[in-house]
């Protein structure tokens, strides 16, 4: 888009984009490679702090073991009261008749853009989407497809999405299937891309021939595994006409990972339903969250900032940072405590079902170069008040920093002092007590788990008939493997990432294969 | 009526609530843990104050299924996977602990505990019947132990052998087979006479020394063949004693080599008037002796280098490391084998693992073999099931 003159006032920056250092000069160069490399900086000093502590200061680092496991029960306890909340309103939510709900509102001239990109997965699961998509209780006419396509994913993506388009073409308002091309100078290889060269062209070939206003259109980017519940744009709609600013703000469902639950591992499953967890956590604190994974947000808004980043990596909490710096600090997320279901990350193997996992989360904690983008925006944006800078600043840190550091903390490096402490500290009580201590808290946030174990069988889609009974125990027990899978599945990925950025080692989108067994 | 939502969003106010309760939790929580994990404990009955200060004893064993007692109250909380136990809140003072099991010996020692600090110890049991395997020099076709005697019944201390023993009358042999152990054996005894020679010269070189003038003495032994070393430490005799040095680094040395003690009266009521008079005599010893200066204070303890093991007044005919530790020493005495433990606060514990007065004993590779008269033995430490 080469003229920008529609693009918000602070969108029109050359470096509002910008992915990494590399792509700016001078000073701001400097300065936002200095922001890459905090994060890595903060986390290995913290795991290495704690291991020098435990070698030279035994008892401070102790004392710092104790009060961090007393933190990490009271943390859980936290967040399980926000998720047991939200669970209820969940439940709620999908109880409701939400289309009796939106009688009450004009909105025939509202449009639904659904904009689904894929790359080579399977036209059954292309075909699962646009199906729950057909299901849902909204009409169709009004509803815009777009399955972006990629270029470099061959024919047979090209195929799949001639089928999809003669299957499904008569049932929705209007069905464009674009192309996005491969090689493009300046943009990374992704879902990013991808979106945002699909929405221009929506715009271009949908919506400014039909005289249709981007201010009457709300897009919603789908992952394309993505199955929807049948109220799935009512509840959107609801929220859309309650909502304060409904054109500065962006709608985020709770992403249920739970399609090939029954098929998947157990590792797949506890790392999916954790994710989901976390998600649902975040709909209770809305003021912390960015847009994740699936998510609406009205057309003009996303024009107003050109779309999608195309040269990063999570796009899809950007876009949220985007908006937010673009108006100036006047933007926010509306969770819509209504869910979506997605594929639990399964291969055909275990061992390729790890691979996959650690590989996206590794995707997805490189969210962290979010950070650098908010830090360095917030010294250039000076309408946005200083108290929020601060606010989402830290929470920001705080967020990435206790994701990696947290779980090694507890779990590995809570016993460091008794291994590395000096004699003297050996001969301690201190010494003797603290692995009984931290185990008894350990197991005391445990009972956390308990609650997640009880919701995640709530949350099950129906027993498939092949499937024994018996499983619902394994479903209930998987929950002990979290002390592992959070080590393993968040915070190794998640250090690796931040080391990656520190470095300067920037990440390629990983597309996650979709595999159902 | 509106049609909205019935459960509305978590209200700030009601999350700023848990958000503040959670704080005031962990900060009155963080301190009192710390106090517990240092060893502060509330006592409302305390004369002087409400807070008392304990510390612990973690005591260690061999020996599975044992029960312990700590001034002869059960100890519970034994660990699961080894025989283990942290032994909490134990006032300041001296306390006895009894480690007993069935079919094994009871290994009791007296020490005192420290307010803050972990009072370690090692136990150990041995078999109360001693647990033997008879060596023979013949095997019959299904490989049992031949004896050749007057009559078919075994003498009785073969009762508690592990090995199928078959006795005969017969002196044929043509219809056994010969048991390569058994002539392996007899060489390890062969030799053994040898170095038993060259102990008896080192004992008399020793006696020479003793009753010569001018000659400087040494804290440092003769490396005599009688030497043996063993992960960082050095078993050897001296004019008729058995002593047992650690030649490792400071920071690595064994627990029962220090004592903690704030002097030489209390170290003596505390530890044993042996245990004063060594730490005073390696203090004031050549300055060779390492872990003798005040710098070597290692963290308000004090180390010994030298420990000397009990030999019960009797002559040492032989001795080793007890297989594969350097905990526990082998002791061939004038009335059997003994076991006796290094560490030598307040006693050192001496176990019989096998009586005789006329025996030979050898270790290799981690077994230990008896010559009991005509026979040989391979005697266990353990009790066979």
């Amino acid at each position: 888009m080469e003229n920008s003159s529609h693009l918000l006032t602070y969108a029109q920056r050359s470096d509002f984009q910008v992915g990494r250092a590399t792509e700016l000069s001078g000073k701001d160069r400097r300065f936002y490679r200095f922001l890459e490399i905090i994060p890595g900086v903060a986390s290995w000093g913290t795991l290495i702090g704690v291991l020098w502590l435990s070698n030279y200061r035994p008892f401070i680092a102790a004392y710092f073991i104790i009060g961090f496991a007393i933190y990490w029960v009271l943390k859980t306890a936290f967040l399980s009261y926000h998720l047991r909340y939200n669970w209820k309103r969940l439940r709620h939510h999908l109880s409701l008749d939400w289309v009796k709900m939106v009688d009450r509102f004009e909105f025939g001239h509202m449009y639904q853009m659904i904009i689904l990109p894929f790359y080579e997965e399977s036209e059954e699961i292309v075909n699962a989407t646009l199906q729950s998509i057909a299901d849902t209780r909204y009409d169709k006419k009004s509803i815009i497809i777009v399955l972006a396509s990629e270029e470099r994913a061959g024919d047979k993506a090209q195929q799949i999405a001639s089928a999809m388009k003669e299957k499904w073409g008569d049932t929705f308002g209007t069905f464009l299937v674009t192309t996005h091309p491969q090689d493009v100078p300046g943009e990374m290889a992704g879902k990013g891309s991808n979106a945002s060269y699909a929405a221009e062209q929506a715009r271009i070939h949908i919506l400014d021939p039909h005289g249709i206003l981007y201010n009457h259109t709300l897009v919603s980017i789908f992952d394309i595994d993505t199955v929807l519940y049948p109220d799935y744009f009512n509840c959107l709609i609801w929220h859309f006409m309650t909502a304060e600013k409904p054109l500065k703000t962006s709608y985020q469902p709770v992403p249920i990972f739970n399609n090939n639950i029954w098929d998947a591992p157990a590792v797949a499953r506890v790392v999916a339903m954790s994710s989901t967890f976390w998600e649902m956590v975040q709909q209770e604190r809305p003021e912390r969250m960015a847009t994740f994974s699936s998510h609406s947000v009205s057309f003009q808004a996303l024009y107003e900032v050109g779309y999608w980043q195309s040269n990063m990596v999570s796009e899809d909490s950007r876009i949220f940072w985007n908006l937010l710096l673009a108006n100036d600090g006047d933007y926010r997320v509306i969770p819509l405590s209504y869910p979506v279901s997605m594929d639990a990350n399964a291969a055909p193997t275990l061992w390729g079902t790890m691979k996959n996992v650690y590989k996206q989360h590794q995707r997805w904690t490189y969210g962290v170069e979010n950070f650098c983008y908010i830090i360095f925006h917030f010294t250039k944006n000076k309408k946005i008040s200083t108290g929020r800078k601060i606010t989402i600043g830290l929470q920001q840190a705080e967020g990435y920093w206790s994701l990696v550091t947290n779980p090694i903390m507890l779990f590995i490096l809570g016993w460091a002092p008794i291994f590395l402490g000096t004699p003297e500290f050996h001969q301690t009580v201190l010494s003797y007590n603290l692995p009984i201590m931290v185990r008894d808290l350990l197991i005391l946030a445990m009972f956390g788990l308990v609650i997640s174990s009880i919701i995640s069988l709530t949350m099950l889609p129906p027993r498939p008939k092949e499937k024994s009974r018996l499983k619902y125990i394994v479903l209930a027990v998987q929950w002990i493997l979290v002390p592992v899978t959070m080590v393993i599945f968040s915070a190794i990925p998640g250090l690796h990432s931040q080391t990656r950025l520190m470095l300067g080692k920037y990440m390629g989108f990983w597309v996650t294969p979709k595999t159902r067994i | 009526m509106t049609p909205t939502p019935e459960v509305q969003p978590l209200p700030h106010t009601q999350r700023r609530f848990v958000f503040i309760s959670a704080l005031v939790i962990f900060c009155i929580t963080v301190p009192l843990l710390v106090f517990y994990a240092i060893g502060y404990r509330f006592d409302p009955s305390g004369e002087v104050s409400n807070i008392k200060s304990v510390g612990g004893m973690y005591v260690t064993s061999e020996v599975r299924e044992i029960d312990m007692y700590i001034d002869d109250e059960p100890v519970e909380d034994m660990r699961i996977f080894q025989s283990a136990a942290y032994i909490q809140n134990l006032g300041a003072g001296l306390h006895q602990i009894h480690v007993q099991g069935e079919e094994v010996q009871t290994w009791v020692k007296e020490l005192p505990v420290f307010s803050h600090f972990v009072t370690e110890v090692q136990s150990f049991n041995m078999p109360n019947v001693p647990q033997v395997r008879i060596i023979t020099q013949y095997t019959d076709i299904d490989g049992a132990s031949v004896f050749f005697g007057a009559t078919t019944s075994l003498p009785s201390y073969f009762a508690s052998s592990t090995n199928t023993i078959v006795a005969t009358t017969s002196t044929a042999t043509s219809s056994y087979a010969l048991d390569s152990e058994y002539v392996y054996v007899e060489s390890l005894f062969a030799s053994s006479s040898e170095e038993t020679l060259l102990l008896e010269k080192q004992r008399l070189a020793d006696l020479k020394k003793r009753f010569s003038f001018g000659e400087s003495s040494t804290s440092t032994p003769l490396r005599a063949t009688t030497t043996k070393e063993y992960r960082n430490t050095r078993l050897y005799e001296k004019e008729g004693d058995v002593f047992i040095q650690w030649t490792g680094e400071p920071d690595d040395i064994p627990y029962y080599y220090c004592i903690r003690s704030e002097g030489s009266t209390s170290t003596a009521l505390l530890y044993g008037e042996h245990v004063s008079t060594s730490l005073q005599a390696q203090l004031f010893a050549s300055k060779e002796i390492r872990f003798s200066t005040d710098s070597e204070r290692r963290d308000d303890r004090q180390c010994r280098e030298y420990i000397r093991i009990d030999r019960l007044d009797s002559e040492v005919l032989y001795f080793d490391y007890f297989p594969n530790s350097r905990d526990l020493v082998l002791m061939h005495l004038g009335d059997g084998l003994h076991v006796v433990e290094v560490d030598d606060r307040a006693w050192q514990n001496t176990q019989l693992l096998y009586s005789g007065d006329s025996i030979e004993v050898v270790t290799d590779g981690g077994q230990i073999f008896i010559k009991d008269g005509d026979y040989y033995l391979e005697v266990f430490t353990e009790v066979q099931q």
